[in-house]
C-alpha cells in the first residue's frame, strides 16, 4: 500500500476550448504565487496529520499550467511534502505537468533542483494548423524545444497528444508519434479529442459551429497508433498511454489501481479508503479566494462522497480494466470486501464467455482488441444492487 | 336479524374526478358512528395504494351504515362505492343498479366536467333519484350559483333542493343525511318470492376463494345456502355471509333489499361475473335480473419479461392477478422478437397502467410490454370473421376483404376559446363530428365519433395539453366500423420485428412509416454495426432510416479527478440496458415499442 499525491495549480495563460480542468485565465504576474503556495502547505498539513504513514508513490504537479508555478515556490510545497511523508528520493515519482512556451530550460533546471523528475508536456500537435484549430498558445517548434530541454534537464519525459480533429489524417498523427519517439521520448499519451458540454467547443459543437473530425477516423487512428508505437517497442499499457520498458507513469498507474490519493489545492480531488468496503472522496472549492481563506479546516471542500462496497468494485473495474494489465483481484476483494467472481449475474458471465472479459491467475482485464469498445464492456461487467 | 326494505336507503355517489367523491364518503362514514377518528386514513375506501396514489376507485365496495334520523328511527343506509374512470363503466352500471339513488357531486368551485355528465347519464339511466350535492362549499373560489346553474341548464336536473356541503370541514353533511331518508325511495323487494340477488362486484380473498358483493332484489341469503349463479349455471354452498361497517362483521342472512358479502367456495372471480343473478339451487328464480353483460377486454398488449429467466414469475403475477380481477385476461404469446410472453387484454389504458403498474411494483418484475392496440374485426376473403388484438396478427392484404375498428363516441367539455384546436385535434384524429352544444356562454361540449385507436394514442395528453388542461372528455363504444387499414412492418436488419408492427390508416401510412423509423432511429443506441430500420407494408418499404455503427466507444481520459461522474455514466449506461431487449443481436431498449403511440400526428 502507498498514497500519491495531487496538486492543483488552477491558472493558465489562456484557456484552451476544448480543456475541462479547473483553471482561470491569468497574467501570470499576477497570480498569487505565495499565497496559493501557503494555502496549499496549510491544507497538506491538516490533511496528513492524522493519516497513516504510508509510503509515497507519487506527486503530480497538474492544473491548469502548473509550469506557471515559481520554482523556488513549488519547491516549497515539495520540501513540505518530503517533511511529512517517509519517502526515498530516488523512489518517489514528481510530475509536473507543462505547457512548451511556459517551460524555459533555466526553470526546467530550477525545477529539478526543487525536486521534480519528470515532465508531461502538452504538445498536442506538431501541426501549426491542429494547434491553431485547438487554440493552443504555442506552435509545433514550441513542442519540439520543449521536449529537447525537457529531455536534456530531466531526462524523464512524457508527452501528451491529441488526434481524431478535423483535417487530420492517420498517416500524419502517426508520423508525428514516430518523430517523438525519435527524439528521445519514452511515454506517449495520445488522446481522442473529446468534447466536454461545459466547454466552448462543446457549446459550438451544440450549435453546429464545430468542424470535427469523423469518428471512424478516430477509430482507425487508435488502432494505427498502437500498431506504430509498438513498431518501436512502446507497450500500449493503457488505453491512451504507451510507454517503453519501466517509463510508465506511476502516478497514473496508482489511480487505475484504485489506490489512495490526497488532491490539494484548488478544485483538487482526493479519495482515501477508509476500511473494508468504505472509501471518501471528496473536492475542493474551486473558488481561489475561498480556498486560500478556508484551506485550514474541512470547509475547503464543497463536495464530498462515501463510497461502498459496490462503488469500490465498479470504480475498480472501470479503473483497472483501461490497463492492460487489468484488474487485481485480491486488492479489489481486499478494498470492498467483495468477491468480484462469485457474482451471478448473466452480463458479467457473458462477458467472460464471450472472451470480451478474461480471468489469467489473479487478474481480469480486457484484451486491447477490444478496446475500442471498453465503455459498454466496463458498463456491463458493473454490479448493481 | 334483517331490517325491513322502508328502513334500507341504498346509494351511491358519483361525481368527475377530483370533485371530493371519496373524501365526502369518509365524512358519512364519520358522521354515522362507523369510523372512529382512530380509524380514519384519509379516503377509507379505496384501498390499493395504486388506488390511493391516482386518486380512482377500482374495485365496487359497499358499506353498511346505521343512521338514527332526526325523528329518531333508526336507518340502514348502504353506501355503494363506484369504480371512478371511464375504463370501468359496465361496472359502474352494476353498481349504481344496485341503488335506488345517487348523490351526484359536483365541486362548487369547478361545475359540470365531462364525468360529471356521465356518471349523471348512467345514474338516470338506471332510473336512479339523484340528490344533486354541491361540495367544497368552504372554498373562497366556490360559486354555487353558477353551479348550480350548469346542473340544472347541462345535466337538466332540477336543483332546487340542491345540498351544499364541505365534505372538508362536515358542513351540510347533517342536512345531506336526512335529505338521503326524505327523497331517495326505500328499495322495493319481498322475501317470499324465490332468490334474486344481482353480483355487484367480486374480489379473491386467499383464505375464502372468490368473495362476491351482492344486492339482495328479492327472498334471503343464508349461510349453508346452496346457490346457483345464473350465468355460468354453476352451484356453490355458502360459506360465509356478511357486510362491512366498513370493517367485514358475520351475519345468518342478507334480507331483501340488503346490500353485503358472501363466499362460497368459489375458486376464482372469473366464476363470478359483475351483473349476473344469484339464486337458490333448490328453488330458483325464473327471470334473471336485467342489464348483465359480459364484459369483453378493449386494449391488448404485449408483455414479456426483460430476462426470459422469469416468464415463470411473470406468469405467476398474471395468474395472481388475474385471481382477483374478472375483466384482465392473458395467454401465452410468442414474439419472434420478444420470445416468450403474454398477450393480454385489458377494458382500457387505465387498466392496462395500473395493472402493468402492479406487476413491476408488488412483483417487482422487469417488463417490456408492446404498444397497446385494439381489437380489430377482420373478414377474410374466404368469409370468415378474425378479431386480431395483435397487429402482427393481422393477415396478408390479400386475404383480407375487410377490416373494421371499434368507434368510441367522446365527447369533450372545453371552454370555448379552445373549440379551433380541438376541432383539428379530433379531424386529424380521423374523427367525425356529431354534435356541438354550448353548456354556458363559455363552455362548449362537443361530441366526435373517433376510431378508438386513435383516442388511444396519446389523445388525452394532447387534448391537455392544446387546451392549457381545461378540458375534460368521456367516451363510450359505439360500435365497429370498416375503415382503410393496412399492417405497417418494421424491419431491423431486413428482419421483421413483429412487436413493432401497427395497424395504421392506409392514406397516413407513409407519413406514419417515416415518422416511426425517425423515432426509432433516435431510440435504438448505436451499436457495432450500422442498424438499418425500414417500414414496410406487405412487401414494399417505405421508409428506411440507419441508425451508424459506433466505431469507438471508450473514453479517453480517467484520471483521479473525474471518476465519480465517469462511474454515473457507466451506471446509467448499465441501468438503462436493463430496460432493453435483444433482438436477434441488436439492443432495442423498451422505449421502442412504444414509438408507435408517440409518433407526431
Amino acid at each position: 500500500m502507498a498514497i500519491s499525491i495531487y496538486v492543483h495549480f488552477p491558472f493558465c495563460i489562456r484557456k484552451c476550448p476544448y480543456c475541462d480542468f479547473y483553471s482561470v485565465a491569468i497574467q501570470p504576474s499576477l497570480i498569487a504565487q505565495r499565497q496559493y503556495t501557503d494555502a496549499l502547505i496549510d491544507e497538506l498539513r491538516w490533511r496528513a496529520s492524522d493519516l497513516f504513514d504510508l509510503p509515497l508513490e507519487s506527486v503530480y504537479f497538474g492544473g491548469g499550467t502548473p509550469s506557471l508555478w515559481d520554482p523556488a515556490e513549488l519547491g516549497r510545497v515539495l520540501e513540505a511534502i518530503v517533511a511529512r511523508f517517509s519517502r526515498d528520493q530516488a523512489d518517489t515519482e514528481v510530475t509536473l505537468e507543462c505547457n512548451p512556451g511556459s517551460i524555459t530550460k533555466d526553470r526546467a533546471a530550477a525545477y529539478r533542483r526543487s525536486g521534480v523528475n519528470r515532465l508531461s508536456i502538452g504538445v498536442q500537435s506538431l501541426d501549426d494548423r491542429h494547434l491553431r484549430y485547438l487554440e493552443r498558445p504555442h506552435d509545433g517548434q514550441a513542442g519540439l524545444d520543449a521536449i529537447e530541454l525537457g529531455l536534456v534537464e530531466l531526462g524523464r519525459v512524457g508527452v501528451d497528444m491529441i488526434y481524431g480533429l478535423a483535417e487530420q489524417t492517420t498517416e500524419a498523427f502517426c508520423g508525428e508519434l514516430e518523430r517523438l519517439a525519435g527524439l528521445g521520448v519514452k511515454h506517449l499519451s495520445a488522446y481522442s479529442l473529446t468534447i466536454e458540454t461545459n466547454t466552448p467547443f462543446g457549446k459550438r459543437k451544440q450549435k453546429g459551429q464545430l468542424s470535427m473530425g469523423r469518428e471512424e477516423d478516430a477509430a482507425e487512428c487508435f488502432l494505427a497508433s498502437r500498431k506504430t508505437l509498438e513498431a518501436l517497442g512502446f507497450e500500449h499499457y493503457e488505453v491512451s498511454n504507451y510507454a517503453l520498458p519501466g517509463e510508465k507513469s506511476r502516478h497514473n498507474q496508482h489511480y487505475w489501481r484504485g489506490g489512495d490519493y490526497l488532491g490539494l489545492g484548488a478544485s483538487a480531488v482526493g479519495c482515501l479508503h477508509t476500511g473494508m468496503g468504505r472509501a471518501r472522496r471528496y473536492r475542493n472549492t474551486p473558488d481561489i479566494d475561498r480556498y486560500i481563506a478556508y484551506s485550514k479546516r474541512a470547509e475547503v471542500e464543497s463536495f464530498e462522497e462515501q463510497l461502498g462496497p459496490l462503488e469500490i468494485i465498479n470504480e475498480s473495474l472501470m479503473l483497472g480494466l483501461r490497463t492492460r494489465s487489468g484488474v487485481h483481484l485480491p486488492t479489489v476483494q481486499a478494498r470492498s470486501g467483495l468477491t468480484l467472481l462469485e457474482r451471478r449475474d448473466r452480463d458479467f458471465h457473458d462477458l467472460l464467455q464471450k472472451g470480451l472479459l478474461v480471468k489469467k491467475g489473479d487478474w481480469l482485464k480486457i484484451p486491447a482488441e477490444n478496446w475500442l469498445y471498453l465503455d459498454s464492456i466496463v458498463a456491463n461487467a458493473f454490479m448493481t444492487r | 336479524m334483517t331490517t325491513q326494505p322502508s328502513r334500507i336507503r341504498n346509494f351511491s355517489i358519483v361525481a368527475h374526478i377530483d370533485h371530493g367523491k371519496s373524501t365526502l364518503a369518509d365524512r358519512i362514514m364519520e358522521a354515522t358512528g362507523a369510523l372512529s377518528e382512530r380509524d380514519k386514513a384519509d379516503q377509507f375506501l379505496d384501498k390499493m395504494e395504486i388506488e390511493r396514489e391516482r386518486g380512482i376507485t377500482i374495485k365496487a365496495q359497499a358499506v353498511r351504515l346505521r343512521y338514527r334520523s332526526k325523528s329518531g328511527e333508526e336507518y340502514q343506509f348502504n353506501l355503494i362505492d363506484t369504480p371512478g374512470h371511464v375504463d370501468f363503466t359496465y361496472e359502474v352500471s352494476r353498481s349504481l343498479a344496485a341503488c335506488e339513488g345517487a348523490l351526484l357531486v359536483v365541486d362548487a368551485t369547478q361545475g359540470v366536467e365531462a364525468q360529471t355528465l356521465a356518471n349523471a347519464y348512467l345514474a338516470i339511466d338506471n332510473n336512479l333519484e339523484i340528490l344533486p350535492v354541491f361540495n367544497k362549499i368552504d372554498l373562497a373560489s366556490a360559486d354555487l350559483e353558477r353551479a348550480i346553474k350548469e346542473v340544472e341548464e347541462i345535466v337538466g336536473i332540477d336543483c332546487e333542493r340542491a345540498i351544499a356541503v364541505s365534505a372538508k370541514t362536515g358542513e351540510g353533511v347533517n342536512e345531506m343525511l336526512e335529505a338521503i331518508i326524505e327523497r331517495i325511495p326505500a328499495p322495493q323487494g319481498s322475501s317470499d318470492r324465490s332468490l334474486r340477488a344481482l353480483v355487484i362486484d367480486s374480489w379473491y380473498d386467499s383464505y375464502r376463494g372468490a368473495v362476491v358483493l351482492v344486492r339482495i332484489v328479492d327472498g334471503s341469503l343464508a349461510k349453508g345456502d346452496k346457490i346457483r349463479m345464473l350465468a355460468t349455471q354453476s352451484d356453490y354452498e355458502v360459506t360465509e355471509v356478511g357486510v362491512f361497517t366498513p370493517f367485514p362483521v358475520q351475519l345468518q342472512r342478507l334480507g331483501p333489499c340488503e346490500v353485503g358479502f358472501f363466499a362460497a367456495s368459489i375458486k376464482s372471480v372469473q366464476d363470478v361475473k359483475v351483473g349476473d343473478t344469484v339464486t337458490h339451487a333448490k328453488k330458483p328464480a325464473t327471470e334473471r335480473l336485467p342489464g348483465f353483460k359480459e364484459i369483453k377486454p378493449m386494449v391488448f398488449a404485449g408483455i414479456f419479461p426483460s430476462d426470459s429467466e422469469l416468464y415463470a414469475g411473470l406468469r405467476d403475477a398474471l395468474e395472481r392477478l388475474h385471481l382477483n380481477d374478472s375483466a384482465f385476461r392473458f395467454e401465452p404469446d410468442n414474439s419472434k422478437a420478444l420470445g416468450l410472453g403474454f398477450r393480454c387484454g385489458f377494458l382500457g389504458l387505465l387498466h392496462m397502467e395500473v395493472i402493468q403498474e402492479r406487476l413491476e411494483r408488488e412483483y417487482q418484475l422487469d417488463l417490456v410490454t408492446t404498444a397497446p392496440s385494439v381489437v380489430y374485426r377482420v373478414r377474410t376473403t374466404n368469409e370468415q370473421l378474425l378479431y386480431v388484438d395483435n397487429p402482427s396478427r393481422l393477415p396478408d392484404a390479400g386475404r383480407i376483404s375487410c377490416v373494421e375498428e371499434p368507434y368510441y363516441r367522446v365527447s369533450i367539455h372545453l371552454p370555448s376559446a379552445y373549440i379551433g384546436a380541438v376541432l383539428k385535434l379530433c379531424e386529424e384524429r380521423r374523427g367525425t363530428q356529431s354534435g356541438m352544444q354550448y353548456a354556458s356562454k363559455d363552455r362548449v361540449i362537443i361530441v366526435y365519433e373517433l376510431p378508438l385507436a386513435e383516442v388511444l394514442f396519446d389523445f388525452f395528453d394532447a387534448l391537455k395539453t392544446i387546451t392549457r388542461g381545461y378540458a375534460s372528455m368521456d367516451y363510450e363504444m359505439i360500435g365497429f366500423r370498416e375503415s382503410q387499414l393496412v399492417r405497417l412492418d418494421i424491419l431491423i436488419n431486413g428482419e421483421p420485428t413483429d412487436a413493432l408492427s401497427s395497424i395504421v390508416h392506409r392514406d397516413r401510412a407513409y407519413q406514419a412509416g417515416k415518422q416511426l423509423t425517425s423515432k426509432l432511429r433516435k431510440i435504438i443506441p448505436r451499436q457495432q454495426y450500422d442498424v438499418a430500420i425500414q417500414a414496410a407494408i406487405g412487401s414494399r418499404v417505405i421508409a428506411r432510416e440507419t441508425v451508424k455503427a459506433l466505431r469507438k466507444d471508450v473514453t479517453a481520459k480517467c484520471y483521479g479527478g473525474d471518476i465519480t461522474r465517469k462511474r454515473k455514466l457507466l451506471e446509467k449506461q448499465k441501468e438503462g440496458k436493463k430496460r432493453m431487449k435483444s433482438v436477434g443481436s441488436i439492443e432495442i431498449p423498451q422505449e421502442a415499442f412504444h414509438a408507435i403511440l408517440k409518433a407526431e400526428k
